[in-house]
């Protein structure tokens, strides 16, 4: 008896030993790469998936052949500190995700696939297009002596300008005009704080918000600076000659002597140091502590909550405002800043590509369906899902020119399937009805309405409005040895000038950022434009 | 002449268990901090994380000269010292007439009510406290702004004003500490021998005299002694007992923010930010190696002194 | 015997001064305790002090059925009852032959400073990962254990604590044949209960408060103890712990309070083993030997 069960043990043994292989065999036809990820904040699944186990990762799966596995995964906010320490080990996942100046130290490690060949064979013709969709600046950023070295995270550089939002209930209450010029925009904030716009009789209310980092995708000072004519942290035409870093222009300290001013009035929350640019437009917007903020186009989607809560709160925007009337230059960083990056040692080289291609095919392609991969009907950001992600970058502008045509004419058979999406959600608020989601279509009509934040946008671009950086190559040694240096000592003092400490200490400020390197980032930029 | 052979072999025999005992808990020391010492080799290469150490080219003192002439360094080394130096000298000053006044009590339970509490912050991390300090010390929710209100006066913002940082990182960590600390002057005071009182009593010494003439003599040595044993930290920007491995590092990280860079960057912040946030290993390792240096050499000095003059041996 | 007056005064003063000071370590977390109990509109007005206002166990209920937190708190329970026996060992393997004179084991003074120089020097962070990573620790619950295994200076405290014990009594016991191992646990530990219930009550402190381990030898956060779930989702973005969605759900709660009721649930543990040691340490503990 006790001989047949051990007897019987050892047969399955060998079975499951036996078995288990020939069964990895039939379903891997394909291949495995691992990667490493962030996670995005505030991302949610539907019941039992996870980022390991989605809509996405099934896609890879069945359609590619691809099993994708995590070596880990970290928070958003500690992404890059964590990838610094483990690139120490000299073993690189397969497909990752860098920056500028992590690319460019890996490129230098030579331990990154060449690109060129995989791009040319594997990418589709969709996909080339998307890339090439910018004049092809992404991609050149991305090539090394002649290689393509990463595959560009393509975004909207148009799509990362500013807009001013306003608190419309607010201008009325206090019978304000729309701003037409800076002065307007400081008598507003000024108002907001003083005048008590929510009608409550506390002196509760800030004019102006701002976030800790100062710069990003809202509650952000470059519509602010832009409207002094100041193009912060891109590169402009100098003075004399050559290219130059906006952050150290005067311009920048005119803006900033405005911000004081603004701060000793109060109109600037004390605590926005601690502040990200969420819990800015999510936290003390949404509170109706502050009735004003520069930034992106889709920032109302921050308040779909607020909005729920309070219907009688109304935004707008407006075009960025100028010192004088006319409006001001809008300033377009180089969109790209993060590349994906596959490692040499990866026998799959061409999976980055593969992936690429089926994303914006399911997402932006003809064959999209926005709805499933894209964002889902509860709201939730499905597109934060996959591994690889980039948009075209003309994508928002058409799309708001589209439905903005369709709500004109009626006629929606020019409509993609995403545009159509957001022709949907305008007309259904514009209905009255309180749908489902009537807050995020009340987001949506403030996108993309004829009086939306992309309206706006594509004034800046039919009105040549817009400021682009004037530096578009690859991230050079010097920015990645001094980049973030510089940038922890820009946000240092230009906290401190707007907290009030003497203005006088920007100049100080530039002798600073030239010696701390910024000489030699300038140098290179201008070796760069030399060459081109 | 008989050698005592016999006898050595004896003692080692029986002093072989004593090397067994040890080998486990210095197997696990070699490994994980003598190992990760041979890494300081960067310090004289420009490292970087695809080449590792056999690749990475040597730059000799270049890193060094790259420190001393970072323009924020001396400001950062002053913010460390300033804060070191207050917290060591408060974490050394109250405890002790904290302990004296405990001392004084004559009701035991209250006394043993007045140690539960004091002593229990120190129990915390500043993860927790952290999350405590920034909500009891926001200037429009927090608590302390409430009470500063109520009575008057103007909000303020401990944890965004550069001018109020400094000293709201040793105010927090004394309130951490303070009851904890005087757990070693407590034991100083139990060990005091009581016939000393009772001569002074008969000599007339009130309370005061007692305590002026028994007491604090008494703790002198201790005193003394946390006193040396605080120079070792000195570039911690923790109190006495950041010897303990409570540095400021974990207080100031987790509550400083970049408008308070300028009076609240320390040395550890520095490392960190340097080296993980962006990438200068090299540089942060020589930051950390120089403050090593000056930390061995004060606790050397420390010892040294606490042997002369206090008569203490450290282990 | 009557006291006279100024020492009553003194007296007086005295209880007021400690009261305060009690209050003062009180205080600010019966204000945090009363935030988390109250519901999140009365906290946004301001009206809550000492006391909670509307009282709520929402914020509560919110926060224990997330599952990372529970996790997160299993990692810690682990760490602490697995790394703590680990310390504890260690400790005593190395502070028994060094409380041993140089006379008796001439080899200490070499073991000493072997250890001492670790408190002043590090390596710094890279290498140390990179030993960790080679030695295949990553992403093991071992890496939250091991390399921490040697608390230098609980073996500095436990060393001196033993040469305090009477040398007579393991002469004795040597003489009745006992060795080295039976003298340690028979004799050296039942006689160190005070020293070993504060170094105990060390270790648990460190385990269950470090954080920086877990941000960066874990791959994922489903692994993070308990402090390094906290420092990254909710000290270290101040933005918020939960989605917008979830918050709607439980309209009376807020980050506000649910960041409070994190807090804690994460001091629980600490609350809980604190009654049965601060017994030991309220007579104090001698750092080192002074000799006369």
């Amino acid at each position: 008896m006790k001989g047949y069960k051990i007897l019987s043990m050892i047969l399955s043994l060998a079975l499951l030993v036996g078995v288990i292989p020939s069964v990895a065999m039939a379903e891997q036809n394909g291949y495995g790469i691992v990667a490493v990820r962030p996670i995005p904040d505030d991302i949610t699944f539907p019941e039992g998936d996870s980022l390991e186990n989605n809509i996405w990762t099934r896609l890879y799966e069945s359609e590619l052949g691809i099993h994708l596995t995590y070596e880990w995964m970290t928070p958003v906010a500690q992404y890059e500190q964590k990838l610094n320490l483990s690139l120490t080990t000299g073993q690189l996942p397969d497909v990752f995700q860098v920056n500028a100046a992590q690319l460019m130290q890996l490129v230098d490690d030579e331990m990154l696939a060449d690109l060129s060949g995989v791009y040319e064979s594997h990418a589709s013709q969709y996909t080339k297009d998307v890339l090439m969709q910018d004049g092809g600046s992404a991609l050149a950023s991305a090539t090394f002596d002649g290689k393509l070295m990463a595959v560009p995270k393509m975004s909207s550089g148009i799509g990362n300008t500013n807009v001013l939002w306003i608190r419309t209930d607010w201008l009325q209450a206090l019978g304000l005009e729309a701003p037409k010029t800076m002065d307007d925009v400081i008598a507003i904030a000024t108002a907001f704080t003083k005048n008590d716009p929510d009608g409550n009789g506390q002196n509760d209310t800030y004019g102006l918000a701002l976030n800790k980092d100062l710069y990003g995708m809202a509650a952000s000072l470059e519509g602010f600076m832009n409207g002094f004519s100041a193009y912060p942290n891109i590169w402009v035409e100098g003075k004399e000659s050559g290219l130059e870093n906006g952050v150290v222009q005067p311009e920048v300290k005119n803006a900033l002597a405005a911000l004081q001013a603004l701060y000793k009035d109060g109109a600037i929350d004390p605590e926005f140091g601690t502040k990200d640019g969420y819990s800015v437009v999510n936290g003390d917007a949404g509170k109706g502590k502050v009735g004003m903020f520069y930034g992106y186009f889709w920032n109302m989607g921050w308040l779909t909550d607020a909005k729920t809560g309070n219907e009688n709160m109304e935004w707008a925007p407006y075009a960025l405002v100028g010192e004088t009337p006319g409006g001001a230059l809008a300033q377009v960083a180089f969109p790209v800043n993060l590349y994906y990056v596959v490692s040499a040692t990866c026998e799959h080289p061409e999976a980055i590509f593969e992936m690429l291609n089926l994303q914006l095919d399911r997402c932006f392609g003809k064959n999209a369906q926005p709805d499933i991969y894209n964002v889902d009907s509860a709201g939730r950001a499905i597109f934060e899902y996959p591994l690889i992600y980039s948009e075209p970058p003309m994508k928002n502008a058409d799309a708001q020119k589209a439905v903005a045509a369709a709500l004109a004419s009626g006629d929606v058979s020019l409509l993609d399937a995403e545009q159509k999406g957001y022709y949907n959600q305008v007309v259904s608020y514009r209905s009255g009805e309180r749908a489902d989601g009537w807050a995020q279509n009340w987001a949506a009509e403030k996108m993309w309405g004829e009086l939306g934040s992309m309206a706006v946008i594509n004034q800046y671009v039919d009105g040549n409005k817009l400021y682009h950086d004037r530096y578009y190559g690859s991230s050079t040694q010097s920015m990645a040895d001094f980049g973030s240096i510089l940038s922890q000592k820009q946000a240092q003092v230009f906290t401190e000038i707007i907290q009030g400490a003497d203005i006088a200490q920007f100049d100080q400020f530039v002798t600073d950022w030239y010696d701390l390197g910024g000489r030699q980032i300038t140098d290179d930029v201008n070796l760069w434009q030399s060459q081109r | 002449m008989v050698r005592p052979h016999n006898m050595l072999t004896h003692k080692q025999k029986r002093n072989l268990p004593l090397h067994l005992m040890i080998i486990p808990g210095a197997l696990v020391i070699l490994i994980f901090s003598y190992g990760p010492m041979m890494g300081l080799v960067m310090v004289f290469q420009k490292f970087s994380a695809g080449k590792g150490f056999f690749r990475s080219p040597f730059v000799g003192l270049e890193n060094f000269r790259y420190v001393f002439s970072y323009p924020g360094i001396w400001q950062v080394l002053s913010n460390t010292l300033l804060i070191s130096s207050l917290k060591i000298i408060g974490s050394i000053v109250f405890p002790v007439l904290v302990a004296l006044l405990l001392n004084e009590l004559s009701g035991r339970r209250f006394k043993r009510v007045v140690q539960t509490a004091i002593y229990f912050p120190h129990f915390l991390s500043w993860i927790i406290l952290g999350g405590l300090m920034i909500d009891i010390l926001s200037p429009s929710e927090g608590l302390i702004n409430g009470i500063i209100g109520a009575v008057g006066g103007t909000p303020v913002y401990f944890l965004g004003d550069k001018n109020w940082f400094p000293y709201t990182m040793v105010i927090t960590e004394l309130w951490k500490e303070v009851g904890y600390g005087t757990i070693v002057y407590m034991a100083a005071l139990t060990a005091i021998d009581p016939t000393l009182y009772e001569a002074a009593a008969i000599d007339g010494a009130g309370h005061w005299k007692q305590m002026r003439h028994v007491t604090l003599p008494s703790l002198m040595p201790t005193i003394l002694l946390m006193a040396m044993l605080s120079l070792g930290a000195i570039l911690n920007a923790g109190g006495t007992l950041s010897a303990a491995g409570s540095s400021g590092f974990e207080q100031i990280f987790n509550l400083y923010s970049p408008q308070v860079y300028e009076t609240g960057d320390v040395l550890d912040t520095l490392v960190f930010r340097l080296g993980l946030g962006g990438t200068k290993y090299s540089v942060a390792a020589t930051i950390g190696f120089l403050k090593s240096i000056v930390s061995g050499t004060m606790m050397v000095l420390g010892y040294w002194i606490a042997k002369k003059v206090a008569h203490y041996e450290i282990i | 015997m009557k006291k006279p007056v100024s020492r009553r005064i003194f007296e007086a003063v005295n209880v007021i001064l400690l009261t305060l000071m009690t209050l003062c370590a009180v205080l600010p977390f019966l204000n945090f305790l009363a935030i988390s109990l109250s519901e999140s509109s009365a906290v946004a007005l301001g009206q809550v002090g000492f006391w909670p206002r509307r009282v709520t166990l929402q914020s509560y209920a919110f926060v224990l059925q997330k599952l990372e937190l529970a996790q997160a708190f299993g990692v810690s329970v682990a760490k602490v009852l697995v790394g703590v026996p680990l310390n504890m060992l260690l400790t005593l393997l190395i502070a028994y032959p060094l409380s041993k004179s140089k006379e008796e084991f001439p080899a200490r003074n070499v073991y000493v400073w072997f250890f001492i120089v670790t408190m002043i020097f590090s390596g710094g962070l890279v290498p140390w990962f990179l030993i960790i990573s080679k030695l295949g620790m990553i992403d093991s619950f071992w890496a939250l254990v091991i390399p921490s295994a040697v608390p230098v200076y609980n073996v500095v405290i436990l060393v001196n604590f033993f040469k305090g014990i009477p040398k007579g009594i393991e002469e004795a016991a040597t003489i009745d044949g006992a060795t080295h191992w039976q003298i340690l646990w028979r004799i050296f530990v039942p006689l160190s209960s005070a020293a070993l219930a504060s170094t105990i009550l060390f270790c648990v402190v460190n385990h269950w408060n470090s954080w920086f381990e877990g941000m960066m030898l874990m791959n994922r956060p489903s692994k993070y103890p308990l402090q390094t779930y906290l420092q990254t989702f909710v000290v270290g973005r101040n933005t918020q712990l939960m989605s917008s969605e979830a918050m709607r759900n439980v309209g009376i709660v807020s980050e506000r309070t649910a960041r409070a009721a994190q807090m804690f649930v994460a001091t629980v543990p600490v609350l809980m083993i604190y009654p049965f040691m601060q017994k030991y340490f309220t007579t104090g503990v001698t750092l080192g030997g002074v000799k006369e």
